[in-house]
């Protein structure tokens, strides 16, 4: 274990190998730009707040001289003793040693940054640690240390989660485009479901990462960042989240989107050649499907408005899907007759998510309704896909919204109860979504939920006498 | 049973071991093999019976896509565009099989 240098003394260096990694934290996805210059005016045109007050207070001549650069500075920082010495006593500063590293990293960039592609390799990897924001690496080593198959020898993600936290709360980081970043990563350690109210989860996580977001402005096509596309990956990336959170927790959503002018990412705003990119910008168009799904849920609109626009708006993503994207690639993919550059699994993923909104979309929504067989052949191909996960090991890579998904094929496949031949199959189904939502359990608290919801669903299914 | 809108959702299905998907085709739904993603486009237009009383949601009986390649209509049949995808199922009813 190593001490990291205080931002302060990373800061101070002057060759261009710190110059250039302090651009990239300051400037996220500035990559390889020449950004010497312009660094300046990120910090300039970034670091304040963003306020479009005036919009509803005056004339529009006034309005650009509310909010613009302040003349003065909060005296809150993160440089008191108290805050030190919090910092010493948590080791917020310290380091795995340096194979550890290389083992997070590898783990984030394989299973977390496709769904949170806000930080590249090169402004972290073998940058001198120094050079790197303290917040924004305890945050990655989160994330890696929650996905990786082997437990890692004298430290846990609680205590990388611990060490972020407290970096976070005692303002260690300056920057707060850096802060929105880390604090959105933090959703990595969700230690429970949502039956408990708590401060370490997800939908915390994500709305103070949306919170600040928006006070950098992020979300309004008014601020300029020197990074649009990152910009928008961050943005819709807090979107995305927090459309599904509200799916799988049925609350509020915190974004309305009708306050939101920033338009959705494309491959343009990814690093040339991103594998990550088509599946990032699927996920997000799915994401908020779902999302407004829900709303209607919420809003209690009419079953045939949910029913309809639903349906059209998934007829038009699946249309809309790159043909690499589908299923049907990953199986000739695997056959070894076509080389895809996506990650199998990373389709995979995504068909879970687009399957549990079928599956939500047209469920029964009595008991008396006639056997809602899209529902269930639906919740019956997330348990094939799951089946796939078992076998390969790659369970432990998935996410905690994995478990509702696993939840929403478990109630569907329970409507085949009755139904002799389907239900012996069904049942099948059932047990490997029992298994995967075991292995979930051994490292996300809110799989417990899921698992008891179910057989409390289940007791109450064979108890009647006809379903 | 399922409906165009459904059964175009649920297309890729056929290339997962759902174990639902051959349980129904067995009791009566049909499939059309021919119908591959290699073949798109070349396959002729498919047709199915649209049976709103037998729909699973009420509300979807009047399910009218605004989608070009699919138009439900109810009381009709209704037709997919010949570049549309090629496999496709349909099932008549599973309730009454089973009951």
């Amino acid at each position: 274990m190593c001490e990291q240098r205080p931002r302060k003394q990373r800061r101070t260096r002057g060759h261009e190998q710190t110059a250039q990694s302090e651009s990239s934290i300051s400037s996220y996805g500035s990559q390889q730009k020449d950004t010497s210059a312009s660094q300046r005016d990120v910090s300039a045109s970034v670091e304040h707040g963003h306020i479009e007050r005036a919009m509803f207070m005056g004339p529009e001549v006034l309005r650009a001289q509310d909010g613009q650069q302040p003349d003065y500075t909060s005296h809150v920082t993160g440089d008191s003793d108290v805050n030190r010495q919090i910092c010493d006593l948590q080791q917020a500063y310290a380091l795995p040693s340096r194979s550890i590293q290389l083992a997070l990293f590898e783990n984030f960039w394989e299973n977390c940054y496709p769904w949170d592609p806000i930080v590249e390799r090169f402004q972290v990897v073998d940058v001198p640690s120094a050079n790197v924001s303290p917040l924004l690496l305890q945050a990655i080593f989160l994330g890696g240390s929650r996905v990786s198959a082997a437990s890692l020898p004298s430290v846990s993600p609680e205590d990388f989660y611990r060490r972020a936290k407290t970096l976070f709360w005692t303002d260690q980081e300056r920057d707060p485009l850096t802060k929105v970043i880390a604090a959105s990563l933090l959703h990595w350690y969700n230690p429970h479901g949502p039956e408990l109210v708590s401060t370490n989860t997800s939908t915390f996580w994500n709305r103070i990462a949306i919170g600040l977001a928006m006070q950098l402005g992020v979300h309004s096509a008014q601020k300029r960042f020197p990074d649009e596309g990152l910009r928008r990956r961050i943005w819709w990336m807090l979107v995305a989240r927090d459309c599904l959170i509200s799916a799988a927790h049925g609350r509020p959503q915190a974004i309305n989107l009708d306050h939101c002018d920033v338009p959705r990412p494309t491959l343009h705003d990814f690093p040339l050649g991103s594998t990550v990119a088509p599946v990032f910008v699927a996920y997000v168009d799915l994401a908020v499907i779902v999302g407004k799904f829900v709303n209607y849920s919420i809003r209690r609109a009419p079953v045939e408005a949910q029913i309809t626009d639903t349906a059209q708006r998934l007829l038009r993503w699946v249309g809309d899907l790159p043909p690499m994207l589908r299923l049907h690639a990953r199986q000739v993919s695997q056959a070894g007759s076509h080389t895809s550059l996506i990650e199998p699994f990373n389709i995979q993923r995504l068909s879970i998510t687009y399957y549990a909104a079928v599956s939500m979309l047209y469920r029964a929504r009595t008991s008396d309704d006639p056997f809602p067989t899209a529902a269930a052949i639906a919740g019956s191909t997330i348990a094939s896909i799951f089946e796939d996960f078992l076998a390969r090991d790659l369970v432990r890579r998935l996410s905690p919204v994995y478990t509702f998904y696993l939840l929403v094929a478990s109630v569907a496949l329970l409507s085949c109860y009755g139904y002799k031949e389907l239900w012996r199959n069904a049942e099948e189904d059932l047990r490997v979504i029992s298994l995967a939502q075991e292995e979930m359990k051994k490292r996300w608290g809110s799989a417990k939920g899921s698992i008891r919801s179910f057989e409390k669903m289940y007791a109450v299914t064979v108890s009647l006498p006809s379903w | 049973m399922l409906y165009a809108t459904q059964a175009v959702l649920l297309e890729d299905v056929q290339y997962t071991s759902c174990r639902l998907w051959p349980i129904l085709a067995d009791l009566g739904f049909t499939y059309d093999p021919a119908g591959t993603t290699a073949d798109m486009g070349k396959e002729k237009r498919v047709s199915v019976s649209w049976l709103p009383s037998q729909h699973p949601e009420a509300t979807t009986a009047s399910d009218q896509s605004q989608d070009p390649q699919v138009q439900d209509q109810p009381g009709e049949e209704f037709q997919l565009d010949e570049d549309f995808f090629g496999a496709f199922l349909f099932w008549e009813d599973l309730s009454a099989d089973f009951t």
